[in-house]
């Protein structure tokens, strides 16, 4: 039964890594997209765009660390 | 017109005027209303994907874990906000822009898609400018089609100004602005001969350029 929940902790972990990817990969084309059209993003889809980096590493780390210790 | 309904300043798109005299006429966005359903329906998503995996740690023994929980609670976050991201940046980087000599229509959508559709006024002919308001929420909040039709020397193109605030001034702005701008566009390159230069004022007299048929000789 742990093995169950463990194999689908790991799926999580690699969702998360991909989203994070996806999501770093993303940035970096919506700022250069930005910067070719000659506009800025505001302070807040800014923001939004690094946490949805930092969001899925937190995940994975929580996923990892929980894997290991439980 | 430009500060008043456009979301642009000038220095904003300064790099899209890139014809000799060019002057920037409007240069908007859709308005931020049309962002409204896609985050509904995205965070509507995100709360019944959270609540599913409540019901499973809660229900089910396999998942009873609160490190489940607060993992898919993490994920379930990530992915809601990558999507509302995405809806914001779309509408971010979809310019309608209007100058003097062009109409331009920049759409970037990061990772997926870019368009650029670009129509130079002097090399068309504006048959139609129409408004169109789709609801009554839209009727409320001044959102609104703004329809431009061109007829091209080999078809008619549609340019869609779609859910802009304040349809009605725009239109009848853009309409203006197109009159002036076929009005500078001499109707020579449609009715010069060369062999009856003064036939030109006869012609120019009796049919000017919004009679059926697009005026031809």
């Amino acid at each position: 039964m742990n093995d169950v929940v463990s194999l689908f902790q790991l799926l999580l972990v690699v969702v998360a890594l991909v989203l994070g990817l996806y999501n770093w990969f993303y940035y970096v084309q919506a700022h250069r997209a930005t910067s070719n059209l000659g506009i800025g993003f505001p302070g807040i889809v800014n923001r939004m765009l690094v946490i949805n980096i930092i969001l899925p590493a937190i995940t994975v780390g929580f996923l990892l660390i929980s894997l290991v210790l439980f | 017109m430009g500060e008043k309904n456009g979301q642009l300043k000038e220095y904003e798109v300064k790099k899209f005027l890139t014809l000799v005299g060019e002057k920037l006429v409007i240069a908007t966005r859709r308005h931020w209303f049309v962002l409204a359903t896609p985050i509904i329906v995205i965070l509507a998503g995100g709360a019944t994907l959270l609540l599913i995996s409540l019901a499973l740690s809660l229900l089910t023994p396999l998942f009873a874990k609160t490190t489940f929980f607060i993992s898919s609670l993490l994920l379930i976050t990530s992915i809601t906000l990558s999507f509302t991201t995405k809806a914001v940046v779309d509408w971010y980087c979809h310019l309608y822009i209007v100058t003097t000599r062009k109409i331009l229509e920049v759409c970037h959508a990061p990772l997926t898609s870019s368009k650029i559709n670009e129509v130079h006024l002097d090399k068309v002919r504006c048959t139609e400018v129409d408004i169109k308001v789709n609801s009554p929420v839209d009727e409320f909040l001044d959102i609104g089609d703004v329809i431009v039709t061109f007829d091209r020397p080999t078809h008619q193109e549609e340019f869609i100004f779609q859910g802009i605030k304040d349809p009605k001034t725009v239109g009848l702005f853009l309409s203006d602005i197109l009159d002036g701008a076929q009005d500078a566009v001499t109707p020579s390159q449609w009715y010069k001969s060369k062999e009856k230069p003064r036939g030109l004022q006869f012609i120019e007299e009796i049919f000017p350029r919004y009679t059926a048929g697009g005026g031809a000789i």
